[in-house]
């Protein structure tokens, strides 16, 4: 027989040929943990976020290098980066490559910046976490010599992609300081070359035809608030005439018809109002055509932390209203509705995937200051928004510096210091064991608002809880190799088309 | 196990030999939600552990501490083992970082 017809009748070589000489191996650094509900087996998860799950005994046999080379969990955990054997070689470039794509959120600096134009506002709304101001106070609002030193600030971070967004209070109340910012920025870019997104974070209420002009010429989308149905968005989000419901509505078909249906994204904040109606806050959501949902728990920062005792929940409570929110998404998506659920396609997105999102709650490294910078309308600049919204009562932990400050000033600062000390997960106690390490973060402001300290105490961090039990319920799903649910969810990693201005 | 009812406190002795002490500051430390502890090394090769449950059920209490001692035992001997690989990998992730984007912001 000759070999070629040999080749043809066996094409893959037999196993005995991948078998590891002595069957010696070496271990590569792996955290592990067991999932509620998946008995006698345990998850194993590395640090570039490859996962696979072994029957409890494979387990035992293979942290003590008792797993034959032959076996398939073997050959698995090799290509997954588990091990090294005589195929080490392959391991470093690939498992390298992927921790490094990983952590690339690192590599150009922070790419999103927040600039708050204003504190006017001329909602008063339950959760708010910022002194809002009366909507004639001026001496609230971003001067021109802070303006200028913003936007030298931006341009010092190495980002490529820079997205600028512009909050308020209500940013259209300070249009004009906008309008001067895009255009000096887009001026300065001609030389600069970065891919610059601009995004207001606003009620809408207040906008007109020439502000529409204005975004529509400079391709400036548009987030607002949208809490559900009439009654729970207007007991949340109260204004003057009492019909804030109707009138965001109302600017968001608006703003659709001038820019486009891609133009305006919309956000939820769950309050214990809306625990007992997901449904309802899914279908306002869906019948708006909007494509995602973003189910937010409330911020425990700034003055929101006051209101918490009334509108606030447990980690517990939220659990129970975000599975019935979850089950209901998929039913409406199997049904022929797309809708995804942006806080779950963040975590399938980090679980199944090596590219970081950028998400500041859910990078190692701390994402506050390192991806995010915040300028405050009197020129303070800040690690995060709720490092801002801290600070409005008092508290400046988060304050790195001001905006006259270069960025080796803001870096090096005690502040940045201690945030980077506690932002670190990988070096945290609670988290440097934990099994959803590479795909979770640290969130020093959170612990630091809500513990009082940076560093946090895991065990009692509501944080920790909800992430804890979000992973368990992800990868009960795969364990399982759902077929109904976790289609549904994976479907929606796939990219979708981005928003156009002219479109 | 040994409950002392005056201070609801209860007593485990646990083989040092099996366990090293960091899988002992571990598994407290996860568990220190529902407990306060102390730690004690006795005479000969045991650690006494005292729990001091702040409202949980101590059977289920002393049963997640052993499952979490056994578990972090595991984990720890991981760690050592792998240390040099970990920062290997971190370091050459970041060289080529470095090298392909020039100085970091």
């Amino acid at each position: 027989m000759s070999s070629a017809s040999a080749s043809l009748r066996r094409p893959f070589s037999d196993p005995t040929v991948f078998a590891n000489a002595g069957d010696s191996y070496s271990l590569a650094p792996f955290r592990f943990t067991r999932i509620p509900g998946i008995a006698r087996r345990v998850l194993l998860v590395n640090d570039c976020g490859e996962y696979h799950f072994l029957p409890e005994d494979t387990f035992h046999r293979f942290h003590t290098h008792r797993l034959q080379s032959t076996e398939d969990d073997y050959l698995t955990l090799r290509s997954k980066h588990f091990l090294l054997d005589n195929y080490a070689a392959t391991f470093w470039p690939y498992a390298v490559s992927q921790y490094r794509t990983r952590k690339s959120f690192l590599e150009g600096g922070p790419a999103l910046h927040i600039v708050v134009v204003t504190l006017r506002c001329d909602h008063t709304c339950v959760y708010c976490q910022v002194s809002r101001q009366s909507q004639s106070n001026t001496q609230f609002d971003l001067s021109d010599a802070h303006a200028a030193a913003v936007i030298d600030r931006i341009f010092e971070s190495k980002s490529q992609h820079l997205k600028i967004e512009f909050q308020g209070g209500e940013p259209l109340l300070a249009f004009d300081r906008i309008r001067a910012m895009v255009e000096s920025i887009q001026r300065r870019n001609i030389v600069e070359q970065r891919n610059i997104e601009f995004v207001i974070t606003s009620t809408l209420h207040l906008i007109s035809d020439a502000q529409l002009d204005f975004c529509r010429e400079h391709a400036i989308s548009f987030s607002t608030s949208l809490d559900g149905p009439e009654n729970l968005h207007n007991r949340n989000r109260p204004n003057p005439n009492h019909h804030s419901h109707a009138q965001t509505l109302a600017a968001i078909e608006r703003v659709r018809r001038a820019l486009g249906t891609g133009s305006v994204s919309a956000l939820l904040t769950v309050t214990r109002g809306a625990l007992s109606c997901p449904e309802a806050i899914i279908d306002e959501y869906a019948q708006l055509q909007f494509p995602s949902i973003f189910l937010r728990s409330l911020s425990p920062y700034g003055f929101a932390k006051r209101t918490h005792q009334k509108i606030g929940y447990s980690a517990a409570e939220f659990l129970t209203f975000y599975d019935r929110a979850l089950a209901y998404i998929v039913k409406l998506n199997r049904a022929g509705t797309y809708l995804e659920e942006t806080y779950t396609r963040l975590l399938l997105q980090h679980i199944l995937t090596p590219y970081p999102s950028g998400y500041v709650d859910l990078t190692s490294p701390t994402g506050a200051m390192l991806g995010t910078l915040v300028y405050n309308y009197d020129g303070s600049v800040y690690a995060s928004d709720e490092g801002r919204m801290l600070a409005e009562t008092g508290d400046r932990m988060f304050r790195l510096g001001g905006v006259d400050d270069s960025y080796d000033i803001l870096f090096s600062s005690r502040q940045a210091r201690a945030l980077l000390d506690a932002g670190v997960a990988e070096a945290l106690p609670g988290c440097s064991d934990c099994a959803f390490l590479p795909y979770c973060g640290a969130d020093p402001t959170y612990h630091h608002a809500v513990q009082g300290r940076a560093i946090g105490h895991r065990p009692s961090s509501d944080f920790c809880r909800r992430q804890t039990a979000l992973f368990q319920r992800l990868f009960r799903l795969l364990a399982q190799g759902d077929n109904e649910v976790l289609p549904t969810l994976i479907s929606w990693l796939a990219p979708r088309s981005s928003f156009r201005a002219q479109d | 196990m040994t409950e002392d009812t005056r201070t609801c406190s209860h007593r485990l002795l646990v083989d040092s030999r099996c366990y090293p002490i960091a899988a002992f500051h571990k598994a407290l430390y996860a568990l220190s939600h529902l407990a306060d502890y102390e730690l004690r090394h006795t005479e000969g090769t045991c650690i006494e552990v005292t729990l001091y449950p702040k409202a949980a059920d101590v059977i289920a209490l002393e049963a997640s501490f052993r499952q979490l001692l056994a578990d972090f035992a595991i984990q720890v001997q991981v760690n050592s083992e792998t240390a040099a690989i970990r920062h290997a990998l971190v370091t050459a992730a970041l060289a080529e970082s470095l090298r392909s984007r020039g100085t970091p912001p």
